[in-house]
């Protein structure tokens, strides 16, 4: 969407309110309450695909009748084109798995950098199939796979078979025919390293490659769909409505093995919520809003309010927040038609109202649609979304102890209110099995894993080091202390890095009885702009990603971001 | 085959801590791997080589924890520092001293200048690729090296391939063995086959 011919300059009228700070922000609840938003990294990926006019191909399709080949998806931008490379399988439903630990998927996938040759794919389908056994080359930046949603792709392929289209009260719950169950990325498994392509503007900002990936995955989805329904009965076979296409998206199945992400990465993480944290102040400061953006806020509200009554949780967890996001919207509604919505700061009494009248799953749906009038001030922040990890990463071995210690009052405060000695606060470890090499969560007084332990609590270890630094003078030096600590040399650069960035740490315990490795995967995943979030236990979670988007055959003459919310069943008046 | 520089990294911080190291000094470890081997250097072979046999000499020091100490500045230049495991390893720590004004140091007999983001020598990679040797940190050259071109893209080759095997065996002392609770708790507990 092109804003440059707005009337009116908003830039002149943001006021410096401040950003919510970190304490309130990087809590787990809070986290875990997170919405996509216009900053989201799919959405950022439409709006540039669609501003340079990316063109779509479809070069190789090699398919059979059992469903079985290779076919390969081609975005052509304005400097370089890249290439999905796609593995139909014929996989048996007992091996079916969403799980790290499967072995065969319905369909496997690479993104490759440029053209693909013959020579490429031959030697891509030695390896793609086989994922983490295999090898792929600086030549590629993503390795996928995903499994069908049976029920749902099965019924498509027959409604199409008859020459019917399918019923979307069928779709919509679902919402996609495959879920991806892993999208590696940056040099995982021989890939290109980040740095290789991080300097491609296409590529600015967080995980773009992989969801361009997702999104040419998804086209692939329908075209098997359409091609089994041809195979099935060629002679009534259809193809999809457009309008029901699109309500199909791309699912996602994820477990513990995203969660320490968000904790690995700090200044990335850091990078993420600042952007957003700075929209929402943006926002927050309009003194007048105009009534076309009010317009666009209201009738945003509708649709994200139909939304939230369509989405179907089984996990209680996340159902009692569903029950109180849709009492929320209730409460916004009202809330709107009572207030004059185009007064001084009106945006930013809207928010403080939130606060004290809604759950943080409302508070955070509402940041998220007061931030959707306002891509003018808001989208530049896209491309901040990301990090030089090595920038923060050398300690400052000549600050003193004091200073140090200061830091550490001044943002690790939440830890007092944690005794570390009880068995429940400390219940928990984060440790990679050898079996798979993927992080898990045991339990430290069952299970014999506590030698194995990751560094993922940072509150225990600030605690656990400042016993000691209490033991030396306040004069001292950091790096001397370190000489004879090294064992705190892992949080002192935390603690150093949070100080310089505030909302690099997750300001809870993350080794709690009581912590949800939920929250932290939907943290992430709303960064990348999934929807639906369906979790299966409190580690485990479905998602829709790309749902209502554009195909590449669309994008042209269709607005990604206004698709992000399906249609209110009736008109806002 | 090849490695990307991540993996190479990600490898060296768990074979580091699987050797031994607390997690803060492992990550020093990665990060001086990732950083010779995005510059060519056969950072991988270095420390798997130290962690190999750091034990068996104990007249010199742990390149990692002199790097450490000149990069917390609790070494500073100039010092003499003596007979050092794998010395190429505190090349990446005397970068993240170095400013516009890059830091001289002598391995053996070998001159070295290094710049916040490359090193120079006149001499070559197998003259400081050697497993101890006598390092000191001169300061400020008066006349630094000069900087040559570089375009290429970063990949650990695989003439790495032995000692990343070493460096995995080490990792593996990370990674807890399955538990039945471990294969049950990571999962959703539900079917996937819906």
């Amino acid at each position: 969407m092109d804003n440059s011919n707005y009337d009116h300059d908003l830039t002149g009228d943001i006021a410096a309110t401040a950003l919510r700070p970190a304490d309130q922000v990087m809590r787990l609840e809070r986290m875990g309450s997170l919405h996509q938003s216009r900053l989201s990294f799919m959405r950022v990926l439409l709006r540039r695909l669609k501003r340079e006019n990316w063109q779509f191909e479809r070069p190789v399709w090699r398919i059979n009748d059992r469903g079985v080949g290779v076919a390969t998806y081609k975005m052509i931008g304005p400097e370089r084109s890249y290439t999905l490379v796609a593995f139909a399988h014929d996989l048996p439903d007992e091996k079916r798995s969403d799980r790290v630990i499967a072995d065969a998927w319905d369909a496997t996938f690479t993104l490759h950098d440029g053209e693909v040759t013959e020579a490429d794919i031959e030697r891509l389908s030695q390896n793609v199939p086989v994922q983490e056994l295999g090898r792929i080359s600086v030549s590629e930046f993503v390795l996928s796979r995903a499994n069908r949603s049976v029920r749902l792709f099965d019924y498509v392929v027959e409604c199409l078979a008859a020459g019917t289209q399918p019923d979307i009260e069928k779709i919509d719950p679902i919402g996609y025919l495959m879920r991806t169950t892993a999208v590696y990325g940056s040099g995982k498994f021989g890939a290109a390293d980040r740095d290789h392509w991080a300097n491609r503007p296409e590529f600015k900002g967080s995980f773009q490659p992989e969801l361009l990936a997702v999104w040419l995955i998804r086209s692939f989805t329908i075209d098997m769909v359409e091609h089994m329904a041809m195979v099935k009965s060629p002679e009534t076979a259809t193809v999809l409505d457009p309008a029901i296409r699109r309500r199909i998206g791309v699912g996602n199945s994820t477990g513990l093995g995203m969660a320490p992400f968000l904790m690995n990465h700090p200044s990335l993480i850091h990078s993420w919520v600042n952007a957003r944290e700075t929209a929402l102040a943006r926002v927050r400061g309009i003194e007048t809003a105009r009534s076309d953006d009010t317009f666009h806020f209201t009738s945003l509200v509708d649709r994200a309010a139909h939304n939230a009554a369509q989405w179907e949780v089984a996990h209680e967890y996340q159902a009692k927040r569903v029950a109180g996001l849709r009492a929320d919207f209730a409460l916004i509604k009202a809330y709107i038609e009572m207030t004059d919505l185009e007064a001084p700061y009106a945006w930013d009494r809207l928010y403080v109202w939130a606060e004290r009248n809604l759950t943080i799953e409302g508070q955070e749906a509402l940041v998220s649609l007061m931030m959707e009038p306002y891509g003018e001030i808001i989208d530049e922040l896209a491309s901040e979304m990301a990090a030089d990890e090595q920038s923060h990463f050398r300690i400052d071995g000549g600050m003193s102890l004091s200073a140090l210690k200061a830091l550490i009052d001044n943002h690790y405060g939440w830890t007092n209110a944690i005794d570390y000695s009880s068995a429940e606060s400390q219940a928990r470890v984060w440790y990679v099995s050898a079996e798979k090499l993927e992080p898990r969560l045991g339990e430290r007084f069952e299970e014999p894993i506590a030698d194995y332990e990751q560094p993922l609590a940072p509150g225990r270890d600030v605690q656990a080091a400042l016993v000691d630094i209490k033991a030396w003078d306040g004069e001292d030096k950091v790096g001397s202390f370190l000489m004879v600590h090294p064992e705190h040399r892992h949080i002192v650069r935390r603690v150093q890095l949070t100080g310089h960035l505030p909302y690099a740490e997750v300001r809870d315990n993350t080794i709690a009885a009581t912590m949800l490795p939920i929250d932290l995967l939907r943290c992430k995943l709303s960064f990348f702009g999934a929807t639906k979030f369906d979790p299966r236990s409190d580690r485990w979670v479905r998602i829709t990603m790309f749902q209502g988007a554009p195909f590449p055959d669309e994008l042209a003459w269709l607005d990604p971001d206004d698709l992000v919310y399906p249609p209110a069943p009736r008109p806002y008046v | 085959m090849s490695w990307s520089v991540g993996e190479s990294g990600a490898l060296a911080l768990k074979a580091a801590r699987g050797a031994g190291m607390s997690w803060g000094q492992a990550e020093e470890a990665s990060f001086a791997v990732r950083w010779l081997q995005q510059r060519g250097a056969p950072g991988v072979e270095a420390l798997a080589n130290y962690l190999a046999n750091s034990g068996t000499d104990s007249t010199a020091a742990c390149p990692l924890l002199i790097g450490t100490a000149l990069s917390d500045t609790a070494i500073t230049p100039p010092a003499d520092i003596g007979m050092v495991h794998q010395p190429m390893l505190l090349i990446p720590f005397v970068a993240s001293i170095a400013t516009d004004v890059p830091v001289r140091l002598s391995i053996n007999d070998t001159i070295i200048d290094v710049f916040p983001d490359h090193f120079i020598t006149l001499d070559t990679l197998a003259d400081i690729s050697v497993a101890t040797g006598t390092v000191t940190i001169i300061g400020s050259p008066i006349t630094a090296f000069r900087a040559p071109a570089d375009g290429s893209s970063p990949r650990v080759p695989d003439t790495a391939e032995s000692a990343m095997t070493n460096l995995a065996e080490l990792a593996a002392n990370t990674y807890a063995p399955a538990t039945e609770e471990s294969r049950a708790g990571a999962g959703s507990g539900m079917n996937d086959n819906d």
